[in-house]
């Protein structure tokens, strides 16, 4: 089986005044690119029950 | 004519000015002009991770939340608002997905600091591996395909 599910990777922060962006700091930066483009995840699946 | 005089570059004495006063004076305002709006925003931030991580025998289970420090170092009280993202990879995909996300407001006193904790936002990898094939032990001399074990 693949394995399915999300690995944290990264995150963003803006602070706003408003809808000016006063600061912001992404970790890693290429991030920066994805803030508020990235789809929501899926829920993650429930594992398979074992084998009897 | 008389402007390519005043503009020529002239050492020693008798030196005419490079520019006419008044382009001068125009250049000086607009120069303190530029400076004045790039002033620098009187609001800054850090932040903190906290990242927690569980492994279970075919999931990895991890979270993270921050801790946001606003500053303020202007003289007047400042209604901001905090907006994050926790991004992941799909595992299926490939792709940055968003794990978490929200918007925090926060009201920093002047020349005050405010902290934020935003929820810990959580993410499930599951990773079943197949199950290890077991050695079968086949008694030394008895002819098999399967190498034996020295145990």
């Amino acid at each position: 089986m693949d394995p399915t599910g999300q690995k944290i990777v990264g995150h963003g922060v803006q602070l706003l005044k408003g809808d000016t962006v006063l600061a912001e700091i992404y970790e890693p930066a290429s991030m920066k690119d994805n803030f508020g483009k990235a789809p929501a995840a899926a829920p993650a699946a429930a594992p398979a029950a074992p084998k009897k | 004519m008389g402007f390519v005089d005043q503009t020529r570059i002239c050492h020693g004495e008798g030196m005419k000015s490079l520019l006419p006063p008044f382009t001068a004076f125009c250049l000086s305002i607009s120069a303190l002009v530029a400076v004045v709006h790039a002033e620098v925003s009187p609001a800054h931030m850090r932040i903190e991770t906290n990242n927690k991580a569980e492994t279970t025998k075919a999931a990895l289970t991890q979270s993270r939340s921050l801790t946001v420090y606003v500053d303020n170092s202007s003289q007047e009280q400042m209604d901001l608002k905090v907006k994050f993202v926790v991004f992941g990879r799909d595992a299926t995909s490939k792709d940055i997905v968003t794990v978490g996300q929200g918007e925090v407001p926060v009201t920093v006193k002047p020349h005050g600091q405010e902290k934020i904790t935003t929820p810990e936002a959580k993410a499930t990898y599951n990773d079943p591996k197949p199950a290890k094939a077991r050695r079968r032990w086949i008694r030394p001399g008895r002819k098999s395909s399967v190498t034996a074990c020295n145990s």
